[in-house]
């Protein structure tokens, strides 16, 4: 879709735990965001409520306002987070949206791909 | 509580993620006891935890080419590989009225039964929170563990012999680049019961690993019941086979 930009933040936090966060955005507003990585939410399927404050929000959102907001989450939901933290997420959010891929890479690493290797295709992605 | 021991069988992934699953429903119903279970994988698998990226973490067309399956577990935490051949699976599925009630200390307690059956051969381990069992520094059993309707679920594995050139073949390693660097940097940070004890065989792992997670327990060795085959058999079909799980994320 034209316009519509990804970008990917992925962090090794304090604890050994990976979080890498894939956010798409268009113009200012948030589109979707994934959590993903090694570290334990509980329960799991909770995960999305978290995903979906970011929908729609503002690139620019306040990390405090959007951080308390997740918090709340939590607490409502009685969901316990392991490896994860809310300063996190909200931190590589905007560090996801804040390093978009530019088109022309993606472009040229989708050619790529169809001429590389399997494991030279995979470091590429990385 | 009398605990129900299940032997060590073979599944592929999908039956095997099925069944601790169907295991769990059972417990939550009250119609199964408390449980724990010995599995192997065959073929050979990949599992990913509940929040990673198939494709972030897998080489699906390396599984592919090899026969193995890759399948997304219901507990979170990393990738692992399942070899048929290098490593003991384990379940233990109980109310959670029984366990510990915070995740670290049931982790803590758990990962104590693996302590004290590699104790049994000879090799003294730790437990490195949040989910790992070390020996020497090096990690020789990864854990994860879920809880639902009342029910905690922890699996995990023991590692009996890595073979670690295979195990990158099938797992994308994001940090770094240079392969051999990577495989060198892993020998460093895991080990196996055979690296630690070169002459141990698996079954004396397996009969270890039976009198370190049954100790001062009351048990009898079980089967699973005919209402858990068939729901472990409706959930390899309708979950653990299906790409709107696997590929979820």
């Amino acid at each position: 879709m034209i316009g519509r930009k990804k970008g990917i933040a992925t962090e090794k936090l304090q604890g050994g735990k990976l979080v890498r966060i894939k956010a798409e955005f268009q113009d200012n507003s948030i589109i979707s965001i994934q959590i993903t990585g090694d570290f334990f939410i509980y329960p799991e399927e909770n995960v999305k409520e978290l995903e979906e404050v970011f929908v729609l929000k503002n690139i620019f959102f306040d990390e405090k306002e959007i951080e308390n907001e997740i918090l709340k989450i939590v607490k409502k939901k009685g969901m316990t987070l392991i490896g994860i933290t809310p300063e996190a997420i909200t931190r590589l959010v905007k560090k996801a949206i804040s390093n978009p891929i530019p088109e022309e890479k993606k472009k040229i690493s989708s050619e790529e791909k169809k001429k590389t290797s399997n494991k030279e295709k995979s470091d590429d992605a990385r | 509580m009398k605990w129900r021991i299940l032997k060590l069988e073979k599944n592929d992934a999908f039956m095997n993620m099925a069944i601790d699953e169907a295991i769990a429903n059972a417990v939550a119903k009250g119609t199964s006891s408390p449980t724990i279970r010995f599995y192997e994988w065959k073929p050979d698998a990949v599992s990913i935890g509940y929040f990673q990226g198939m494709n972030d973490e897998i080489d699906i067309d390396a599984c592919k080419k090899q026969n193995v399956d890759a399948i997304r577990r219901r507990t979170g935490g990393g990738a692992v590989y399942h070899d048929e051949i290098g490593e003991i699976t384990y379940s233990v599925i109980a109310p959670e009225s029984i366990m510990p009630k915070g995740i670290t200390e049931s982790y803590h307690l758990i990962c104590g039964w693996i302590i004290d059956s590699l104790e049994l051969l000879g090799i003294k381990a730790e437990f490195k929170p949040i989910n790992d069992v070390i020996t020497n520094g090096k990690k020789i059993s990864g854990n994860a563990q879920t809880r639902r309707n009342g029910v905690l679920l922890q699996h995990g594995t023991v590692l009996y012999d890595v073979n670690v050139e295979k195990m990158f073949s099938l797992l994308k390693v994001s940090q770094e680049k240079i392969a051999d660097k990577l495989i060198e940097d892993v020998k460093e940070r895991v080990t196996s019961v055979r690296q630690q004890k070169p002459k141990v065989t698996k079954d004396k792992v397996y009969d270890a690993m039976v009198k370190g997670f049954t100790e001062g327990k009351e048990f009898d060795f079980g089967f699973l019941t005919e209402e858990e085959m068939i729901d472990a058999s409706m959930l390899a079909e309708t979950r653990y086979k299906k790409e709107e799980w696997n590929y979820m994320r």
